[in-house]
């Protein structure tokens, strides 16, 4: 079952009601609510941290090592959960949740390789884009200058009663005592400026610091479903090869810096189901149109010894029945840009959506829909 | 249009300078008072350009292209400038049907219809500006003034209140102003070489010109009495390239304060570190410009940024076999800062790369001949149409770097040369000479469609055919010689357009098995210039082609593909000669054929050329020989740099720095140099 490719019944409404893309009326960046996300520490790490500080939010497990593991390769991992943590204690694989609403982490700066003989670089002290469901710390070292005591950001797209906000919060961890010490928390309310096909959402905010610096950051996320499972995590580039990426977690969020004349981008490759005719119900299998071979192949591998894929599969008494139907799927481009011209005076955001391949088509098996009201379900 | 007409227009020019009108005096901008002279040398009383006309523009862009909307009579129209009937048709847009044609006994370039309705071409073949009226819509229009121009006339665009047109000329390489009642010249200015389209800024204070070659757009001043042009390099980077080197070159700067030494060595290490890479990569192809209120002060310049290779190495084609060499681009240009964008200058292999391959790759094809621009303000899209791959690409305008945000395509006639918004019905309306056809399309919204479910609708229509037949083999030719993404051609999409854009040369110097090898204009100088390539390898265009094909890893051409290939090649009509003071022409004609200059002795016969190899001294380190075919002299005023390496820049430095090598010029006065080079643009 664990191979099987599942679509739940929430996921499925979210990629119904998904509206057509409605890019056209992106708004100004002054219309864009204000706020901030925190920014990577320069203060110095605490020497130590005591096991009984903890964060909320920041759970701290040490993975099973062979007694041979020397001490200074024992990790410890920093997830969002205390199941999560469990699991990781246990030795067991990690869960990921890509879905609007999970957590994300972050644990170095955007621009490592800042030089102190450079002007300041506002994008220096960002925190990186490459989220991901955890982070890991390795205790100190003296051979490796990124071990011990680290700074580890967390963030979480709040969605409630309406409103949209990029929660942050930025803690030490010690990788010793695995205790935690709060740096900081910000909270960045967001607006939707875009929507798009298979569920697609961007969400965006005025992020301005100190000293005029400013940022547009852009949140993309996409329903939960096991696109991922098909189609990879969403992964983004900005222009300057800045890459970002959801690994795995709940959104992908691109910082562009608002400069005077002149202009930052970034794309966002994220796969997307796309809705289908033939949706919700079961597909029945042409002889020329299915899916290229290298999916036939894993489909074969996918079926059950009884031969019978295309029936609902008899499921077991805490499961909901399966049906087999037809996926499109495609990977979906999304543009995301500020940029200000000598005569704005206000800066020019961008979010367009276009394709980045072609599209494919994958048999899946996923939970029956409920019955409808229409048909007496009810 | 003769010479002599064209050279007596110059004098009327200068002799109104100097008459002290203008306050001219510089040496970008011509005349200013110029205005007197070309009123009483107009062959039409002024007048005749006042008449009124019954047409009304749909939308207002400003500018001129292939196409140009209108309502008469309350049908909406497109004139379209079909450079192959020589005529301007008249095509309701609604049945998509031709209603009428005016032939104007030359190829109109462009059309543009102003704010009063009347009706401004340009005809490229005869160097003049024409102004037509309409009365009905079925009617053809009525041609009521003419005033020549430099040569070779191409884009239209106008003031916001059309009190000043102004028209670039590619072979002339000026941009010309003229009164937009009475088509009096202005001013005139020289830019760079292959003008081609123009907008006006808002203010009316400046002009901007693309190019088809030379890795720039020029800002020309239309409020000054100098007329000043300035140059804007558009130049592509890799992304973060151009930050680090900036980031670099301060680090520098400041270094240099205090140890120079270590600058300087920082400095070196720079150069050695980047090389020719340091300069970022050369464009060609800008042939579009696009502008409109919806996003106001950006001037959008569809380019494409190449990658020649180093002229160091001998690659085994033409540029470097690991590098994509040719990329697109949308330039984005600071209307108020007059400078490029940087962001829209980043190439965007890396972000290609991100894209999967296999059964999910992209498989759509590039945009390598950008040929026409137009905005949609609803949607705030730049729609880009695309030789080569017949196609309208529609980019988010709002976007520091569009070429990544591609919204959607839509695939219309072969050869897309010119679009234009139809704003009321929301559609894009496409002229596309190669097959004559008017195509339409809803333009829609900005909402991702899935072409699956909603596959693109475009409505085609083809004009009444030719009077005068164009002939099948040179119609293919022209179709193939524009053909992208054609695996014939190229392994990597390059057309021969790409290096040859409009039969010119794309004036980039290639690294090549040969060595270096600058590209070679075509129009107009192939035929009776074998033997053919810079070494005089190959003595059959035929043979010459298919090596050409063998190097861009082209599965190469049927030979009746490769027929109709040479004909279109041979057949390209060479652009007209500028005008130039006769009396020194005649005397550098003379120093051209003495013994002691010793130009003739090789460059001889009706093409210039002996058609044999010399040795001039000109091996470059990677040059496989030190022999060079003599090239023709045909047209060499309008084609630098020069040499097969390009290691001139202007004829003048050529004819001082190959004193004694090539022909012997330290004896000749200024005069006579001036002379010299003054014939040589005459050929």
């Amino acid at each position: 079952m664990a191979r099987l490719v599942l679509l739940t019944g929430v996921a499925f409404a979210v990629l119904a009601a998904a509206s057509p893309a409605s890019a056209g009326d992106v708004p100004k960046y002054s219309e864009l609510p204000s706020g901030h996300l925190s920014t990577f520490p320069t203060a110095k790490p605490p020497a130590s941290i005591p096991a009984s500080e903890h964060v909320d939010g920041f759970f701290v497990a040490m993975p099973k090592f062979s007694p041979e593991t020397p001490a200074r390769a024992r990790h410890v991992s920093v997830v969002a959960s205390a199941k999560s943590a469990e699991s990781i204690r246990k030795g067991d694989s990690g869960e990921t949740d890509e879905r609007e609403g999970a957590t994300c982490f972050s644990d170095s700066p955007m621009n490592g390789r800042h030089d102190p003989d450079d002007e300041p670089d506002p994008e220096s002290s960002e925190w990186s884009p490459g989220l991901r469901t955890e982070v890991n710390l390795w205790p100190k070292s003296e051979h490796n200058d990124s071990t011990g005591i680290g700074a580890v950001h967390r963030e979480r797209l709040v969605v409630e009663n309406g409103t949209v906000t990029l929660e942050s919060v930025d803690a030490w961890v010690d990788p010793v005592t695995q205790g935690a010490r709060l740096i900081g928390r910000a909270s960045l309310p967001m607006v939707l400026v875009g929507t798009a096909v298979g569920g697609v959402k961007v969400y965006a905010a005025r992020d301005e610091r100190a000293g005029g610096v400013r940022f547009a950051q852009l949140v993309v996320v996409r329903p939960a479903w096991e696109s991922r499972t098909r189609g990879g995590a969403m992964q983004g580039l900005r222009q300057d090869g800045t890459g970002a990426h959801a690994g795995g977690c709940g959104h992908l969020r691109i910082p562009l810096a608002v400069v005077a004349n002149e202009g930052e981008s970034a794309i966002v490759l994220a796969p997307v189901e796309l809705p289908s005719p033939s949706a919700g119900a079961p597909a029945k299998a042409k002889a020329n149109d299915g899916p290229p071979l290298s999916v036939k192949l894993q489909m074969l591998k996918r079926r059950r010894p009884n031969g019978k894929p295309k029936t609902a599969a008899p499921a077991p008494a805490e499961q909901p029945p399966m049906v087999e139907r037809e996926a499109r799927t495609r990977d979906m481009q999304i543009h995301l840009s500020v940029s200000q011209s000598s005569r704005d005076q206000d800066p020019l955001l961008a979010v367009s959506f276009g394709w980045a391949g072609r599209e494919q088509v994958q048999r899946v098996l996923e939970s029956a829909p409920p019955p409808s009201p229409a048909h007496g379900g009810e | 249009m003769d010479k002599a007409r064209l050279g007596g227009f110059a004098v009327l020019l200068a002799a109104a300078a100097a008459a002290g009108a203008c306050g001219g005096g510089t040496t970008t901008g011509r005349g200013g008072g110029a205005k007197d002279a070309r009123t009483v040398a107009s062959p039409r009383a002024p007048s005749r350009c006042d008449a009124p006309s019954a047409a009304e523009p749909i939308g207002r862009t400003g500018a001129g292209a292939t196409l140009s909307l209108a309502k008469v009579d309350g049908r909406r129209l497109a004139y379209v400038a079909d450079e192959d009937a020589k005529a301007i048709l008249t095509v309701d847009l609604d049945t998509r049907t031709q209603l009428a044609s005016t032939p104007l006994g030359g190829a109109p370039a462009q059309v543009y219809v102003a704010a009063d309705g009347r009706v401004l071409a340009t005809l490229r073949d005869k160097s003049e500006l024409v102004m037509l009226t309409a009365t009905e819509a079925t009617a053809p229009l009525v041609v009521r003034c003419t005033a020549p121009t430099a040569p070779e006339p191409i884009a239209i665009a106008a003031s916001a209140d059309d009190g000043t047109i102004v028209v670039t000329s590619g072979w002339g390489q000026r941009l010309s102003a003229f009164d937009g009642r009475t088509l009096a010249p202005r001013f005139e200015a020289t830019v760079p070489r292959e003008p081609r389209s123009v907008v006006v800024a808002d203010d009316g204070k400046s002009a901007f010109v693309s190019h088809a070659v030379g890795s720039i757009l020029s800002v020309v001043d239309l409020a000054g009495t100098k007329h000043e042009v300035k140059e804007v390099r558009l130049r592509g980077w890799q992304p973060g390239q151009a930050k680090e080197l900036a980031r670099e070159r301060k680090r520098i700067a400041k270094l240099e304060e205090s140890d120079a030494e270590a600058a300087k060595a920082a400095l070196e290490d720079i150069s050695h570190r980047e090389g020719r890479a340091a300069l970022g990569r050369p464009s060609c192809q800008g042939f579009a410009l696009a502008k409109s209120s919806a996003v106001a002060g950006r001037i959008f310049a569809p380019q494409v940024m190449v990658d020649p290779g180093d002229p160091d190495e001998r690659p085994d084609g033409y540029g470097d076999e690991n590098e994509q060499t040719e990329t697109p681009a949308v330039a984005v240009i600071d209307e108020g800062a007059k400078a490029a964008m940087q962001s829209s200058l980043t190439l965007g292999r890396e972000l290609q790369m991100m894209k999967r391959g296999g059964e999910q790759r992209d498989p759509r094809p590039e945009c390598l001949l950008p040929r026409a621009a137009a905005i949609d303000p609803k949607t705030k899209s730049l729609l880009v149409t695309c030789y080569g791959i017949d196609a309208v690409i529609a980019y988010d305008a709002a976007s520091a770097n569009p070429l990544t945000s591609e919204r959607r395509r839509w695939t219309v006639g072969a050869g897309p040369s010119g679009i234009a918004i139809d704003l009321d019905k929301h559609r894009g309306v496409v002229w596309s000479q190669f097959d004559r056809t008017i195509s339409t399309f809803p333009i829609g919204g900005t909402e991702l469609v899935d072409d699956k479910t909603t596959p693109p609708l475009v409505q085609r229509a083809a004009m009444t055919p030719l009077n005068e037949k164009m002939p099948a083999e040179y119609a293919l030719g022209r179709i193939l010689f524009h053909a992208a993404g054609d695996a014939r051609i190229s392994s990597d999409g390059r057309a021969c357009a790409s290096c040859h854009p409009d039969g010119r040369d794309d004036a980039i110097t290639w690294a090549t098995p040969e060595g270096p090898r600058r590209s070679i204009m075509l129009a107009g100088r192939v035929s009776r210039t074998a033997p053919y390539s810079w070494n005089g390898n190959e003595t059959t265009l035929h043979n010459h082609l298919g090596n050409t094909f063998d190097r861009l890893s082209g599965r190469g051409l049927r030979s009746i593909e490769l027929d109709a290939l040479v004909t279109y090649l041979s057949n390209m009509p060479a652009p007209l000669a500028a005008p130039v003071d006769p009396a020194k022409a005649e005397r550098g004609k003379q120093i051209f054929a003495s013994p002691e200059a010793g130009c003739a002795g090789c460059h001889s016969g009706a093409s210039y050329t002996d058609g044999k190899n010399h040795d001039v001294s000109s091996k470059h380190k990677a040059d496989r020989e030190a022999s060079f075919n003599t090239p023709s002299l045909h047209l060499v005023g309008g084609t630098g740099p020069y040499f097969h390496d390009g290691r001139y820049s202007t004829l003048g430095e050529l004819l001082k720095k190959t004193d004694g090598t090539m022909g012997k010029t330290a004896h000749l006065s200024a005069a006579d140099l001036d002379a010299l080079e003054t014939f040589l643009r005459t050929l």
